[in-house]
């Protein structure tokens, strides 16, 4: 899955909704990395999974602070009325 | 929206600005289309790829598109000439201003003069922002390492009044500093891109 002349994956855990995977970046060469880590999400449907799933990731994210990692994925939500069209919020 | 929006804020992540389409999912029958995939990162990953952005695809299979994350570092031409609010809190600030504008850049006409003298303030107030910046975070440190000792004080009951006071101190000097780097970087990421206006 990952090529491993750029991104070297030391570790990946799997939760319910997420795969969170930690490695490191290379470049210039072999000698040079810098670590990340990346955290997929499949985001549910329903309010409160959604709400239960972002909680999973912000204790995870607590104990990486001061690393470079990113969160990508599915959100299944939007965070402006804007990022929507022809449907009407509910919430 | 408003947990979603929480969740950002308590994670202290950052939306990248987005190059291709606004959306990234479409209901097959075209009735609706919403941006329900993103990448989000954290400081220190846009301190390091400040060029981060998020590429949508094509949509091909999937009622979903994909997305590439890419750091383009894109010469967009001579920069324009852009100041930080936190810039404006700092002791000295006008100094440095006044001081870099009264330069003489030389000869030339009017608006040649502009652009060099605003040039000459950009590189003077950079340099000089980085020190206070670099200050900044030493006492940022000194302070964590202050509070962190007094802690231990606490948790062995030998905390005097005026340490407990000094401490209160200490945290709301603590709450300002990460503040004022927070505003930075907000700001930052603002500048780069984010948030189109419709």
């Amino acid at each position: 899955m990952w090529n491993n002349q750029e991104f070297k994956c030391i570790r990946s855990v799997e939760g319910k909704r997420f795969i969170v995977s930690e490695g490191e970046y290379v470049y210039g060469g072999s000698d040079q990395f810098i670590p990340v880590v990346i955290i997929n999400v499949y985001s549910p449907c329903s309010n409160s999974e959604k709400l239960t799933l972002w909680g999973d990731i912000e204790r995870i994210v607590g104990s990486f602070q001061n690393m470079a990692w990113c969160v990508l994925g599915d959100f299944n939500a939007v965070w402006d009325p804007s990022e929507r069209k022809g449907l009407v919020l509910k919430e | 929206m408003e947990g979603f929006n929480a969740f950002i804020d308590r994670c202290h992540l950052y939306d990248i600005p987005t190059v291709g389409r606004v959306y990234t999912w479409y209901r097959p029958n075209g009735t609706s289309r919403s941006r329900l995939d993103r990448i989000l990162v954290s400081d220190t990953w846009l301190l390091r790829w400040p060029g981060s952005r998020q590429y949508v695809q094509s949509r091909i299979v999937s009622d979903h598109c994909a997305l590439v994350i890419r750091n383009s570092v894109v010469d967009w031409g001579p920069k324009p000439f852009r100041t930080f609010d936190v810039w404006q809190q700092e002791v000295g600030f006008k100094e440095v201003l006044k001081h870099a504008w009264s330069q003489d850049v030389g000869n030339g006409n009017s608006l040649e003069l502009v652009k060099l003298k605003l040039k000459g303030v950009k590189q003077e107030v950079k340099s000089w922002y980085a020190e206070v910046f670099n200050y900044g975070n030493l006492k940022k440190q000194q302070v964590i390492d202050e509070i962190e000792a007094l802690d231990k004080c606490d948790d062995e009951g030998i905390l005097q009044e005026d340490m407990r006071i000094r401490r209160i101190q200490l945290l709301g000097d603590l709450r300002s500093l990460s503040e004022k780097e927070n505003a930075m970087l907000r700001q930052k990421s603002r500048f780069n891109g984010y948030r189109k206006e419709t």
